[in-house]
């Protein structure tokens, strides 16, 4: 987990509510989103494969925050903050899930891929061939394996991409994780062992994991 | 632990770990467009809430007690003062009111029903005097002009 025991030192006398000294809040909240919201995005892109959807999900996850738990305790923002990104994550894709299946119902027959799960990621290679913008070849590598994990997290099952981001990158306790996502500590291990091992599957063919894989 | 063993978990490490850099240069890559939006919504998201919690929040001031026992005080002495008035005071005023009316309208007081020293004899007594009446009198003062020339001419 990322450091932001900084947060802590400045806001001693603001563990009451927003209505305490006001501006010292909001300016401890500021900081306190600027520090998560660009790793929220990334987990949001990465389950929903949609710039749009990404931002409206970190958008609407930091005025839950804002709204119920601005008179929390700082130290209690960070896991908070992700138990409601990864549940707003959930409820979109719910929806997509039944959007889907009315689709299928009355047999439409648009772009099909067009759910959550959907690959629409944009392809970053193709993005910087576009612009004719020349790129060094490890800036290039790793634009490719940016891409490729993108891909292969994308297509994880929702639980076991949230278990091992929560986990592996965002560096939670296996207890934290659990409640972020709303299950057992049993079921985050068994996630988390899963994915790990279809991501070693699905990246070994790729150069930039091969040492490791 | 056996050596393949010992192996394969430095694998996975390593593998871990550079799955974890990978991401931390994803996050570093995102455009400055998009870090914009999360900067904008953000700053909007707290500037609504500090605005919606000051309109919700009324500091009490020093006023506040101060203007609240003013209030009780006022209240306080008019209710007295209409408890403790006599009854009598109460009708002569209304009768004086009447009196300023007639004067006003150049009705003589026994024209307008009223006698000089406050009541007449056959129209007005104690209960009968009211704010209504009065106020039907004002309203109805082209019709007793009307009936005060009638009387004057006939």
């Amino acid at each position: 987990m990322r450091d932001n025991t900084n947060l802590g030192t400045t806001t001693t006398t603001t563990t009451t509510t927003m209505g305490a000294p006001l501006a010292n809040v909001a300016m401890t909240l500021d900081q306190f989103l600027a520090s998560v919201e660009t790793r929220a995005f990334r987990m949001a892109m990465i389950a929903t494969g949609n710039r749009e959807d990404a931002l409206d999900i970190v958008q609407d996850a930091m005025m839950r925050l804002v709204k119920k738990y601005a008179s929390r305790g700082p130290e209690e923002w960070g896991p908070l903050f992700h138990r409601i990104v990864q549940s707003v994550i959930r409820d979109g894709y719910r929806r997509a899930a039944v959007r889907n299946r009315f689709r299928i119902f009355f047999g439409y027959k648009g772009n099909q891929d067009e759910s959550y799960q959907a690959n629409t990621i944009e392809d970053p290679i193709e993005a910087r061939f576009a612009t004719a913008d020349p790129q060094p070849d490890e800036q290039l590598a790793q634009q490719q394996a940016m891409q490729q994990l993108d891909t292969a997290l994308h297509h994880l099952p929702l639980r076991q991409q949230q278990a091992f981001l929560l986990r592996q990158w965002e560096g939670l306790s296996v207890r934290e994780t659990a409640q972020a996502m709303g299950c057992g500590e049993g079921s985050v291990k068994t996630h988390l062992s899963r994915a790990t091992k279809t991501l070693r599957e699905q990246l070994q063919g790729y150069a930039f994991f091969n040492d490791s894989v | 632990m056996s050596e393949s063993q010992d192996k394969h978990s430095q694998q996975q490490d390593h593998f871990l770990r550079d799955l974890k850099e990978t991401l931390d240069a994803s996050e570093k890559s995102i455009d400055a467009n998009t870090l914009g939006q999360l900067r904008a919504a953000r700053r909007e998201i707290l500037s609504n809430s500090v605005r919606s919690e000051k309109t919700q929040q009324v500091r009490p001031g020093w006023w506040m007690p101060v203007g609240s026992l003013a209030a009780v005080a006022t209240v306080a002495v008019v209710a007295v003062s209409l408890w403790s008035l006599p009854p009598g005071q109460m009708l002569d005023e209304q009768i004086s009111t009447a009196e300023d009316i007639a004067m006003l309208s150049g009705l003589s007081l026994s024209d307008s029903g009223l006698s000089g020293n406050g009541l007449s004899d056959n129209s007005l007594n104690d209960s009968e005097l009211s704010d209504a009446e009065a106020l039907e009198l004002y309203e109805n003062l082209d019709f007793y002009l009307w009936l005060d020339d009638e009387k004057k001419a006939g």
